[in-house]
Order: structure tokens, then C-alpha cells, then sequence
């Protein structure tokens, strides 16, 4: 796309700002001691609800779900639009298990969701487990934050392919990484929270001025649709009976829509968000309110449908640049700049939320855990700052020397293995029954295990491995989304391991009360 | 502990916070007070289940009319699941938890 200068200055102007604020931030709401790891890991858990809001609002609504989500339906049609029923999932899910895991946390100086696990479990192998999952599967999350920033700096006309050698073509991508990891390392988490306000506002403005203002030049919904109808049909990927713009297959959808809602809360970074709240009532506060933010998602999300009824070519045929293009086109160059900026901050806030939620997984749960002398706070801190620096270079060297389906590969294999930690994590807080230490990490590492060989097994349009996320499973007929099967197979493992345990347990010592085994819960509890 | 309703919070009233039984005790100590408010609780349960199963329930839903404004079924009904989630979830903290604190629970 060409460059246009009215809009570049007004990306600076908004990119310039939020880094003056990344900076300022370490003296926002500053901490008597900032030398321990929950002042700069967490903001000190003073967060209320507001902060909170736009915290989770940050690495909900990232870059990456601002592109890709609409690409999904510019490419896919109504399939893309499961993140909306994965939102309600997620807020249902939160609102149940979240105030009760931030009390604790608060309680017992939580940091990372391992933190909990190993202070209910006492299992070293298995805490390992969730820190491992975790960290896996933040880091393709991170990568692909760089590829929407990469995106919009495409689309912006710097960078990319308009430059001649690889230098110039990633510098802006450097500098703005550079600059991140600069005020992440000095700020803490304060950083994208303070950000994550601009972030916000600046999305709401775009959202709204696009769902009105596009409408009106394609002549309403009716011929929206209309028109993405037509499109659509022409895919060869959609269902020839019915309408094209509704057409999704329903087990894939619905799988979907609640492996990825189910999944959400279990990433280190979301639970950075959580854990930085001042405690329960705000986490419940938020778990009702932001509900209401998924509407701004599905009005995103229909920008998708709104590229294809104005009929946009996307650039190197990218989905992607989809919606940038879409807005370059209908929108003033001045709003195109504020939509560029606020899509580049979305992958800064989650980026710099990922990154911190990295480096406290490695100093707690990998640094301090096995270090053979005492670790100080400070020190913690300080592997943890520096983690967050190197987990960004990595990033940045995965994206720029990997194929970009790299990073979709991983993450899509990320989402698969995460899901794997929800039966340790609710049997663990809300009950004593089924929770078998050995029966869990089995559970876990044979999700994994599936759940990476079904992975597999999916062929790509180019017959390589790893072409999508959803198979038909061994025990169902209809194709479903492999985190979901990996997860039946990890709770019915879960669930007979605990109660052979527990027969195990009481014939080997009879004791004489409680000698009959419990009945325990379905297999399918946990999943609820 | 101030609030009536501690069987969602992690701490039940008299055991000392560091002590390890507080994370086993709590299923037995939490079930007088689930007992104290069943219908609240019911009720709470059975608003936040509607819309989950309404937005996973993908054949209800996958139609194209009636439109709203243009928009089709399929596309609306799941984003008014989005607000009716908010309205459940609000009003499940308004039956439960309405008068609580975040200091009480973090003390």
C-alpha cells in the first residue's frame, strides 16, 4: 500500500505518546518496595476495577484478534465468528473460578497460576508440567502480536517489501520492539496498563466510527451481506446448500467456541491480568462488565464480511491486510492513522503483558525452584525483567527468520495443550475428590500427547502436517476441536486414576471410616 | 470474613491463613453456608448456564432470518448472548455477592 503522510504522522503522533507513558508508568502508583516481584511482575495487586478492565480488555483484545478474527471471516466466512460464543465461555468460566483463585493468590502471594498448583499439589513433576504448558503457549501468542505489528506497518507503506534489504525492511518492527522491551524491563506491568487506557479509548473510536460509517458507503447491512453472500459462494471451501454467510459446521463451531473459551484463563498472561486485580470483587465486577466488550468484538469481526461486500484484494493475498486495507480505503487519512495506531498498541499492551508473565513463570517456577541457594526478592525480580527481554528477542528472531505459519502452527498447538491444565486447575480449587496427583499429570501428558499427534495428522491445503485444529476423534463421528477430544481423554484419565488411587489407598491402610470409594463426579465435570 | 457467602472464597472463617488445612477444610466448612442461600445460588447458577448453552447451541441459531437491521440471525442472536452473559453474571453478583469488599477477602 502507498504511503500517505497525514496518516504516518498521526500513527506517530499516537506511537510517540504511549511510549512517553510506558516510561512514565514506573512512577505511576509506585510501591514503597519495588525490589519485590508482584510490584513490578503485577503492579503491586492494587488494580481496580477500571484498570482491571482495560488490563483484560489488553490481552483479550489483542492485535492479533483484531486482524485475524475478521480475516477468518473474510476468508472463511461465519466460521470466524465463534470468537463471540468463546467470549461468553470465557466471562462464565471467569466469573466462577477466578474471584476464588485471586483471593488466594492474594492470600498466599501467588504470582503465576504454578504458584497455585504447586502450593496445592506439593508435586514437583507436575508444577513443572504447567509451567512448561505455559510457557509454550505464550510464546507463539507473542510472535503472532509481531506479525500484526508487522501487518500495519505493511500497511502502512514502511517497511515490508517497499524496502530493498532485510535492514531497512524490519527496522520499524526493531525500533518498536526495542522501545517495548525498554519500558517493559523498567516499568513493569504498569506499563501496558497505563497504555492499555489510550489502547482502549482508541479502539472504541475506530470500532464504532467503522460500524457506522462503512455501513452507509456500502449501502447498509442488506447489501453487505448481500454482497459477501456472493463472495463466499464463489469459495470453493463453502458448503454449496444454504446461505453462505451462515454456513459453518456446527461440532467444529461449537468445540471451538468452548475448547478456546475454557482455554483463555489458563494462559500466563491472562492470569497476569487477574492476579494484578486488588481481589475477588473486582475479578466478579469484570467477569459481568466485560460481557458487554464482546459486542465491540462481533462488530470487528463483521469488518471481515464488510472487506469482502467492498471487495477488497488484499495485498500478497494475505487475509490479513484485509481489514487495514478495508479502512485505508473508506476512512479520512487522519482516522486511518488513530485505526493504525490503536491496532499497533493492541499488539504492544498483550506483548508486553506476555512477555512479563514469561519472566515470572522462568524466575519462580523454574529459577527459584531449582536454585540450590536461597533466591532474594530482588534477584527474582531481576531474572524476571531480564526474561522479558529475552522472550521478546526470541520472539522477534522467530518471526523474522520462520515462515509466519510457523507461529500459527504453535499457537494453534499451544491452544491445544494449555486446555490439557484445566482438570488440575478447577479439581484443584474446588475439590478434594479426583485429584490424584499421578492421575492428573498422566491426564495432562496424554491431552498433550493426543492432542499433538491429532494435530499432526490434519493435513494442510499443501499436505504437510498441521493443517488445522479440528479431526474426527477415535470415539465420535463429527469432527470436533482437537482440544476438546485431547480434554475428554485427560478427564476420564483423570478420573479413573484418582479413583484406583483411592481404592489403592484405603485396601492398602483400611481405615474405618469412609472405606467406600466416592462416587466422584462425571468425567465431564470439570468441562462445565 | 464479613461476607455471608464464603463458599466461593478461599478462606473459611477460623483457620488460620497459612495453615494447609485451610485449601482441605474448606469443601466441608463451605457447605453451610451453600445451604444457607440454595435458591440465590440456584438461581445464580441456572442464569449463567442459560446463555452458555444458548450460544453453543449452534443449529438453534444458524439461520439467516430475521435480520436486524441487515444483519442476519446468526450474527445478532450471538452477540445479544454477549449482553444477556453480562445481564447474568451482573445479576448473579448482585444475589451473591452485592456487599462484599476486596479488602475483607485479601486481608
Amino acid at each position: 500500500m502507498s504511503f500517505n503522510v497525514v496518516t504516518f504522522s498521526v500513527f506517530l503522533a499516537l506511537l510517540l505518546l504511549v511510549t512517553v507513558m510506558g516510561f512514565v508508568a514506573s512512577r505511576w502508583r509506585r510501591a514503597a518496595d519495588g525490589d519485590q516481584l508482584d510490584e513490578w511482575a503485577l503492579g503491586g495487586r492494587t488494580f481496580g476495577p477500571l484498570i482491571t478492565w482495560v488490563l483484560l480488555g489488553g490481552d483479550l483484545y489483542s492485535a492479533y484478534t483484531l486482524i485475524a478474527i475478521p480475516a477468518a471471516l473474510f476468508s472463511m466466512g461465519a466460521f470466524g465468528f465463534y470468537a463471540i460464543p468463546n467470549a461468553v465461555v470465557l466471562y462464565a468460566l471467569g466469573f466462577l473460578f477466578l474471584p476464588k483463585l485471586v483471593s488466594l493468590a492474594h492470600r498466599k502471594g501467588y504470582v503465576t497460576l504454578t504458584d497455585f498448583v504447586n502450593d496445592r499439589f506439593r508435586s514437583r513433576p507436575l508444577s513443572l508440567a504447567i509451567t512448561i504448558t505455559g510457557l509454550l503457549a505464550t510464546m507463539p501468542y507473542l510472535a503472532l502480536q509481531l506479525v500484526g505489528l508487522e501487518v500495519v506497518l505493511g500497511a502502512l507503506g514502511i517497511g515490508g517489501t517497499a524496502a530493498g534489504n532485510w535492514f531497512l525492511r524490519d527496522l520499524p518492527l526493531l525500533l518498536a520492539f526495542g522501545i517495548l522491551a525498554a519500558y517493559t524491563y523498567s516499568s513493569g506491568l504498569r506499563a501496558p496498563a497505563l497504555i492499555a487506557f489510550v489502547k482502549d479509548a482508541l479502539v472504541y473510536i475506530v470500532v464504532i466510527a467503522a460500524v457506522i460509517y462503512i455501513p452507509i458507503k456500502l449501502g447498509g447491512f442488506d447489501s453487505i451481506f448481500d454482497a459477501a453472500s456472493k463472495a463466499l459462494a464463489d469459495k470453493p471451501t463453502t458448503p454449496k446448500s444454504g446461505d453462505p454467510a451462515v454456513a459453518v459446521d456446527p461440532s467444529v463451531y461449537m468445540t471451538l467456541a468452548l475448547g478456546s473459551g475454557m482455554a483463555f484463563f489458563l494462559y500466563p498472561h491472562a492470569i497476569t491480568g487477574v492476579f494484578a486485580s486488588r481481589g475477588a470483587k473486582t475479578v466478579r465486577r469484570n467477569m459481568s462488565l466485560l460481557p458487554l466488550y464482546t459486542v465491540l468484538l462481533g462488530l470487528v469481526a463483521l469488518l471481515g464480511i464488510m472487506a469482502l461486500a467492498a471487495d477488497i484484494k488484499p495485498r500478497d493475498g494475505n487475509p490479513q491486510y484485509a481489514v487495514p486495507q478495508l479502512l485505508a480505503e473508506m476512512f479520512p487519512s487522519w482516522l486511518t492513522g488513530v485505526a493504525f495506531a490503536a491496532i499497533a498498541m493492541s499488539a504492544l499492551v498483550p506483548a508486553a503483558i506476555m512477555a512479563i508473565a514469561a519472566g515470572n513463570l522462568v524466575s519462580r517456577n523454574i529459577y527459584r525452584t531449582y536454585s540450590r541457594r536461597p533466591v532474594t526478592a530482588k534477584r527474582e525480580t531481576l531474572v524476571s525483567k531480564i526474561v522479558s527481554v529475552l522472550v521478546k528477542a526470541g520472539a522477534l528472531a522467530f518471526v523474522l527468520t520462520l515462515d509466519a505459519k510457523a507461529a500459527v502452527n504453535f499457537q494453534l498447538l499451544g491452544g491445544i495443550w494449555i486446555l490439557q491444565t484445566l482438570p488440575t486447575v478447577l479439581l484443584g480449587l474446588f475439590t478434594n475428590r479426583l485429584t490424584s496427583k499421578c492421575a492428573l499429570m498422566t491426564g495432562l501428558l496424554a491431552g498433550v500427547a493426543y492432542g499433538t499427534w491429532a494435530a499432526y495428522g490434519v493435513k494442510s491445503a499443501t499436505g504437510g502436517p498441521f493443517g488445522g485444529s479440528t479431526a474426527t476423534p477415535f470415539f465420535l463421528s463429527s469432527p470436533t476441536y482437537i482440544a476438546i477430544s485431547a480434554l475428554v481423554l485427560n478427564c476420564v484419565i483423570v478420573a479413573a486414576g484418582s479413583l484406583l488411587a483411592r481404592i489403592f489407598r484405603t485396601t492398602k491402610q483400611p481405615a474405618p471410616t469412609e472405606a467406600a470409594p466416592p462416587v466422584g463426579e462425571p468425567a465431564g465435570h470439570s468441562a462445565g | 470474613m464479613t461476607s455471608h457467602h464464603a463458599f466461593l472464597l478461599a478462606r473459611a472463617p477460623g483457620i488460620p491463613p497459612d495453615s494447609k488445612e485451610s485449601m482441605m477444610g474448606e469443601t466441608r466448612e463451605r457447605l453451610p453456608v451453600r445451604a444457607a442461600r440454595p435458591l440465590r445460588l440456584a438461581v445464580s447458577g441456572l442464569l449463567i448456564l442459560i446463555p452458555v448453552v444458548l450460544s453453543l447451541a449452534v443449529p438453534l441459531y444458524q439461520r439467516s432470518g430475521p435480520a436486524l437491521i441487515g444483519i442476519p440471525f446468526f450474527y445478532w442472536f450471538q452477540m445479544a448472548m454477549a449482553i444477556l452473559t453480562a445481564i447474568a453474571t451482573g445479576t448473579a453478583y448482585q444475589l451473591l455477592y452485592a456487599g462484599d469488599t476486596d479488602e475483607a477477602e485479601a486481608a
